[in-house]
């Protein structure tokens, strides 16, 4: 029996998942805060404590995302590109395109037959097109981030959102609530502008056919329609988006063991 | 201790701008850094350090008609005149060494120097307008590779009230081109020893493009033994020589130091003192990088192994000049640049430094504001994927720190070194 454990500590949660014998037998998704040690603890010891396993057992732990060199726990630190892309792989082998939006940025990793990485491409250094700026504009619309995406299904069309820009963008939206339109409109605005956005990247990088989408914004069904819109393609999403980083590490841990 | 640190901690605020104009600073520097000598792990890097600050102190002290220039004007016409060269770009990298940055970028902003322009030109322009560049009795600017130089030199030449003469070059490399360039630099070089009053003197202005193939010699020896396995030098040491291939060319200077450098990296070699512990990715660096301290190549060179064995600022692109036709030669330099012109020029001279130095991936460092070197990317990633040479493309800033990522620039280099499987 091999037990590895990942950890993926973003910027707005943190999510743990133990794999048993290359299934996985535990995963928890909880809040980040600020104090990283604390959180990748208690994440790894709820994950191992649905999965009824003791710490001692674990052979192997590798932390991602950007919180991840404050694990000292973690026997290795990998990046989120490489733990996303292994976290497919592991789904769909056949995957060529994983889009991974989180919290804090939005990610186009290409995926050679094997597996590994082929190239990637990251937004700029701004939430624009994340899952932080849905969040803020959620505020703004008076609405739960996790209904975003049935109210814009409903939406026959999507109000204009030009600006990028987190700041400008929510400025937008006040006006356009302020001019009367309907807020599944707006939101469907939002997730067509940020659909846009990661397309442009997507198109940067080179995207190939099949397409996964992972990260907490994937569980945005409005999101996922608009950028299969955009991209003319079905994007596959994992029934549990956002511990695919996580797993990812997870599989590495187990990886290295083989 | 730095160099930057020493000067910092022995200067502040007013005495800052007092100290560049007086004679004791530069005395008490040369002997501040001959103290440290032993602790220069390349004695070339010494002597380097010990000719900027003879230079600087010439152009301050105005030993000579300090002329400014860009970054890509051929300063073996400045040398063979006689005049003292100052690169106000080259300037504002120091800057941001010196912690004068951050003042000079709020004196930019107060006078409304767009936030859209290169960095390099806005920082020079508040350091120049803070009282910290030496006054120029003269400006010349090359209209190649920099769009903003021509903009912004021609606007400080018109603030101090002296003359400005632009070396327009074409995006060609035909005969009508040489000449056109050629006639240029002839005039411009006549007509700067007009104005600052030197006297032209044939043989000097010979033993200029005579000390610049001395050094382009020196130079190509250096990036031979560069090509070689495994790397004997950093690609962080190797950057702090990039000073003399935008300002240095035509000085005896620059071919003491290349030379110097040749012959450590040869004993190196030899000696099998490698740049890194294990190295286990070699990697090309293009155009600059930032000027503040970052991570960056301690995290690639030292902590992965993947050593950065050459920069595209190295890379000699021009043959020998020829004392007997020099205005003739010195247009073939500046022509001979492999980004000017059809974006497949650059393409193919990354191709041949691929090959070269034995690169594993190339990492391309977008500073903001030069165009010129971020509009082909796209090109270049297609001609590296042909190869299946992995790029990346990192987006910042050279001197302007409040535009620098630490979190991002991480994932993205380390991706990068999974990519590679450097790690």
């Amino acid at each position: 029996m091999t037990v590895t454990a990942g950890l993926d500590l973003g910027s707005l949660t943190t999510k743990a998942v133990v794999i048993r014998d290359g299934a996985i037998a535990g995963s928890v998704v909880m809040k980040s805060g600020v104090r990283s040690e604390d959180i990748a603890w208690r994440a790894l010891k709820a994950a191992l404590d649905q999965a009824g396993i003791g710490e001692e057992q674990v052979d192997g732990i590798v932390a991602t995302g950007y919180g991840r060199v404050r694990v000292p726990f973690a026997h290795r630190k990998v990046t989120e590109i490489t733990c996303h892309a292994r976290g497919i792989y592991h789904l769909w082998p056949e995957v060529a395109t994983v889009i991974d939006i989180g919290g804090q940025d939005s990610k186009v990793i290409l995926l050679d037959r094997g597996g590994k990485v082929r190239d990637f491409v990251m937004n700029e250094k701004c939430a624009a097109g994340t899952g932080r700026f849905l969040e803020v504009m959620a505020r703004s619309l008076e609405v739960n981030v996790e209904e975003m995406g049935e109210l814009s299904l409903a939406a026959p069309r999507g109000a204009s959102i030009s600006s990028m820009c987190t700041v400008f963008a929510e400025s937008e939206v006040v006006s356009l609530v302020a001019e009367g339109r309907p807020v599944a409109e707006i939101i469907r605005g939002l997730h067509e502008a940020v659909a846009q956005r990661v397309a442009a990247m997507a198109s940067r990088v080179g995207w190939e056919e099949p397409v996964a989408m992972t990260g907490g914004v994937a569980k945005n069904r409005g999101v996922v329609k608009s950028l299969e819109d955009n991209l003319g393609t079905a994007i596959r999403v994992p029934p549990d988006p956002q511990i695919i980083g996580a797993l990812g590490a997870a599989l590495l841990a187990a990886d290295s063991k083989k | 201790m730095d160099i930057y640190q020493l000067i910092r901690s022995h200067l502040a605020g007013p005495l800052r701008r007092r100290a560049f104009k007086s004679p004791w600073a530069y005395r008490l520097l040369k002997q501040l850094v001959a103290a440290q000598k032993k602790r220069y792990s390349w004695q070339a890097a010494y002597e380097l350090l010990l000719n900027t600050i003879d230079q600087v102190a010439a152009a301050y002290l105005q030993q000579g008609p300090v002329v400014w220039h860009n970054v890509f004007f051929p300063t073996e016409i400045l040398y063979g005149l006689g005049l003292v060269p100052f690169a106000p770009e080259a300037a504002a990298a120091v800057a941001v060494g010196l912690g004068v940055a951050e003042e000079a970028f709020r004196v930019a902003e107060g006078d409304w120097v767009s936030g859209e322009s290169c960095s390099f030109h806005r920082l020079a322009y508040g350091c120049d307008r803070a009282g910290y560049l030496p006054p120029p009795g003269a400006v010349v600017c090359s209209s190649h590779l920099c769009d903003a130089a021509p903009q912004s030199l021609a606007a400080a030449a018109g603030y101090h009230n002296v003359p400005f003469y632009l070396l327009d070059v074409p995006h060609r490399q035909d005969a009508a081109a040489f000449n056109y360039v050629a006639r240029q630099l002839k005039s411009i070089t006549f007509s700067l020893a007009d104005a600052l009053g030197v006297p032209w003197d044939q043989e000097r202005f010979q033993e200029a493009l005579l000390a610049s193939n001395t050094a382009r010699e020196h130079l190509l020896a250096v990036n031979r033994l560069r090509g070689q396995r495994p790397a004997c030098i950093r690609g962080d040491e190797a950057h702090g020589f990039i000073y003399l291939m935008l300002a240095g060319f035509g000085s005896g200077a620059a071919a003491a130091v290349y030379r110097q450098l040749a012959a450590e990296l040869e004993q190196r070699w030899r000696e099998q003192r490698r740049a890194v512990p294990e190295e286990r990715a070699r990697l090309l660096w293009l155009h600059l990088r930032p000027y503040y301290p970052t991570e960056i190549f301690n995290l690639l060179e030292q902590k992965a192994g993947a050593v950065v064995v050459f920069e595209e600022m190295h890379h000699v692109y021009w043959e020998p000049l020829d004392p007997a036709r020099p205005f003739y030669s010195l247009a073939g330099k500046v022509l001979s640049h492999h980004g000017l012109g059809c974006i497949s020029r650059r393409i193919e001279a990354i191709l041949a430094m691929v090959d070269a130095y034995q690169v594993d991936g190339v990492i391309h460092f977008a500073h903001w504001g030069c165009r010129q070197s971020t509009a082909g990317l796209r090109l270049l990633q297609d001609a590296l994927r042909d190869r299946e040479i992995p790029f990346l493309n990192l987006e910042g800033d050279c001197v302007d720190k409040s535009k620098y990522a630490p979190g991002a620039t991480r994932t993205r280099l380390e991706g990068f070194l999974e990519m590679l499987r450097a790690v």
